[in-house]
């Protein structure tokens, strides 16, 4: 099929439909608004469908691990997880109507697996974050010192027990969030935004051609 | 020394004040909370809050305790509160979150008239600019209901963005595009109940697009102080305040023993 | 009696000492727990996301607006991203959902995050407002990269770095925060849901148990 279905209609697609959403942000016209209001709903029918590479992914990743006897446990568990959780709550949504909101069986999966292993899996960084604090953070250079200083500042300023042991600890805190803080962020921020609409213009002139994936 | 003895301090650390909690007095209340509490509390009484549900399992740690407080804050005035997710895993945490003050969901007397549970929106941003633009933009509910049967949309003048009161918002990702498409766009003020992590962001937007927030499990804590609700959040600030002196005299130990290998003297001759 | 909420929690309790047990060193049981959660967190959003897709869709169907399910057929082309062959229909959907989100972003964002903080910037009331605009000059000054930080430039940009320095220490003190605070909610489900805390014994026996064979293993 010619370059033309395959590279230039989907750029001009993803053009098109900028300019349409950019100008529903920009013009108040009623019936362009509603337009543009049904065109977020069905660009939001069509978006929920990505998960689908995922799982997909996720599948043929662990599929191809037990055929070849790797990790032939972990891989099943995770199919099986993911397959029985789907099937069951498709099912009866699809056929019964249960929304997957008040389907007993599927907010027990998440209560019991999916939320406490979320929770877990960011909670053990509060360790590595620890341990990192005493064997690498040094105060090296005045930048260090300075990094170093504001950040103990803010996590006694942030505790109840550091009033206790100096008071002026959150009045410190305070000016450190809302001073050199905002300044920094606000750098970042306005140097963020410049880089991001670099990037989309180039998108949509044409030079950036990342999004497209592999192949011609 | 092994790490893993730095992990069993840690873990000691955080579990002795929670299971002999010492009563550490919280303090002064932060500026940022206040000003939330203020704001929401001379809102005109049946004013809408819009509420995101952006945290996930692992934000919800610091987020719930905020809804919970901010919900009771709401109940107590009087005001609509119209919730929504915008990450499916956050959906189940609004059904929680209403549990806890309200008793119920969807069975709940008030609900259709007081409170609306719009479900998961998919897109983000996109989704949120969906909602702004029309309130029946679902047309129904999280549990099927259909939203223009509501009492709860039945006087508003606009039925956009523009009727709401204040929206808050609840995560750890960013807040950047609710400012841009909600309070620069229909002059609806916005405020958080963020996770620490994103706490620094708001900073920039603070006081003249986001009115106040609360940080973390501490912001949480000071808000249930203000509606007279101690909760989740009260409980954790023991271990909260251990852990952080723990970490900080890790990190001066740290430096003095760098600095005191650094000065002693090499061996040979 | 054992009800299907008392399981519930144990599994909940059982997956959170199973992860935390990565902290002692990698093992079966972290990456079963891993893995379970991975499979469930991608079952469960697929479901959240089909019946957000569906209520969406739904009304428009039963108004008998049948063109409709071309947005059905749109999202299935994401499929594509796995034939080589065909691999090009999948940038369809993906330039869709690109687009939206640059007209959506671009056409605010200007405004939002670029004019208004540059003049929230220039309102100078007090001395911390003044910090926070020769903060923000200064900083902008260490990120301007096509001239060499020479002479007055140099401190500039060095005023600029400390202030940044000071807002990496402030965005690490929060992270902390953070972090403890997942920590203590972990552990209070832990210690006070009922029956999850009659699994912290069995932990420890199987710790202790795990840190005597390594011992042996490592003897022989």
């Amino acid at each position: 099929m010619s370059l033309v279905v395959k590279r230039y209609i989907p750029h001009a697609v993803l053009v098109a439909t900028a300019f349409f959403l950019a100008g529903d942000t920009l013009l108040l016209e009623k019936t362009y608004n509603d337009l543009a209001t049904s065109g977020v709903k069905a660009i939001s029918i069509i978006g929920s469908f990505a998960v689908l590479i995922s799982i997909t992914m996720l599948s043929r990743l662990h599929v191809r691990r037990i055929q070849r006897r790797r990790t032939v446990i972990e891989s099943s568990v995770l199919l099986v997880c993911m397959w029985a959780t789907m099937i069951w709550g498709l099912f009866r949504f699809a056929v019964q109507g249960v929304s997957p909101l008040k389907e007993f069986a599927v907010q027990q999966v998440f209560s019991g697996i999916v939320s406490p292993g979320d929770a877990t899996i960011y909670s053990i960084l509060a360790f590595f974050i620890a341990a990192a604090a005493y064997r690498a953070f040094r105060a090296r250079s005045i930048e260090a010192t300075i990094l170093l200083g504001s950040g103990v500042i803010v996590m006694l300023g942030k505790a109840p027990i550091g009033e206790m042991i100096w008071g002026y600890f959150p009045v410190l805190t305070t000016w450190l969030t809302d001073v050199p803080n905002t300044a920094g962020v606000r750098t970042l921020i306005l140097s963020g935004i410049i880089a991001v609409t670099a990037l989309y213009v180039r998108i949509i002139l044409g030079y950036e051609r990342g999004w497209m994936g592999r192949g011609d | 020394m092994d790490v893993r003895y730095m992990y069993l301090l840690v873990m000691i650390v955080v579990s002795i004040p929670l299971l002999k909690p010492m009563g550490l007095p919280l303090g002064t209340i932060s500026v940022e909370t206040t000003r939330m509490y203020q704001y929401i509390d001379k809102l005109p009484s049946r004013s809408i809050i819009v509420m995101i549900a952006d945290q996930s399992p692992a934000a919800a740690a610091e987020c719930q305790p905020a809804m919970v407080a901010n919900i009771q804050h709401a109940v107590n005035k009087g005001h609509r509160v119209l919730f929504y997710a915008s990450r499916t895993d956050a959906v189940p945490f609004i059904d929680d979150a209403m549990k806890v003050v309200l008793g119920a969901t969807s069975d709940h007397p008030n609900y259709g008239k007081l409170y609306v549970n719009l479900g998961y929106i998919p897109e983000g941003e996109l989704g949120l600019k969906g909602l702004a633009a029309d309130v029946f933009f679902t047309g129904r509910d999280a549990y099927g209901k259909d939203l223009r049967a509501m009492e709860f949309f039945r006087d508003l003048p606009k039925k956009d963005a523009s009727d709401w009161g204040l929206i808050i918002y609840y995560g750890a990702s960013s807040v950047d595009w609710v400012v841009r498409q909600i309070t620069d766009v229909y002059g609806c003020k916005t405020a958080g109940g963020v996770a620490a992590v994103l706490v620094t962001r708001m900073y920039p937007y603070y006081p003249h697009s986001i009115i106040g927030f609360q940080t973390g499990l501490r912001g949480a804590a000071e808000y249930e102080v203000l509606v007279k609700r101690p909760g989740e959040a009260a409980a954790g600030m023991d271990a909260q305040s251990l852990s952080h002196l723990a970490i900080v005299i890790m990190i001066i130990v740290g430096n003095i023993g760098y600095y005191a290998s650094r000065r002693k003297p090499s061996g040979g001759g | 009696m054992v009800t299907v909420e008392t399981l519930t929690i144990l599994a909940g309790g059982a997956m959170t000492i199973a992860l935390f047990s990565y902290l002692w060193r990698e093992n079966l049981a972290f990456r079963i727990a891993e893995h379970a959660y991975i499979g469930a967190a991608a079952g469960y959003g697929v479901l959240i996301s089909a019946e957000a897709a569906w209520r969406l869709l739904e009304p428009f169907l039963k108004a008998g607006l049948w063109y409709w399910y071309v947005t059905a057929v749109i999202g299935l082309l994401y499929l594509f991203f796995f034939l080589p062959k065909y691999f090009w229909l999948y940038r369809y959907p993906t330039g869709l959902v690109l687009g939206s989100g640059i007209g959506v972003l671009l056409a605010r964002a200007l405004k939002t995050q670029f004019l208004e903080q540059i003049r929230v910037t220039t309102i100078v009331t007090d001395v911390n407002s003044v910090l926070v605009a020769v903060g923000v000059i200064c900083s902008l000054f260490y990120f301007y990269a096509t001239m060499e930080h020479r002479g007055a430039f140099r401190y500039v940009s060095r005023i600029g770095i400390c202030f940044l320095m000071a807002a990496f220490g402030v965005s690490f003190g929060a992270t902390v925060m953070a972090r403890i605070s997942l920590l203590i909610g972990r552990l209070k489900f832990l210690y006070f849901t009922d029956p999850a805390y009659y699994l912290i014994p069995v932990a420890i026996a199987l710790l202790i148990i795990g840190i005597v064979l390594d011992r042996r293993k490592k003897e022989q």
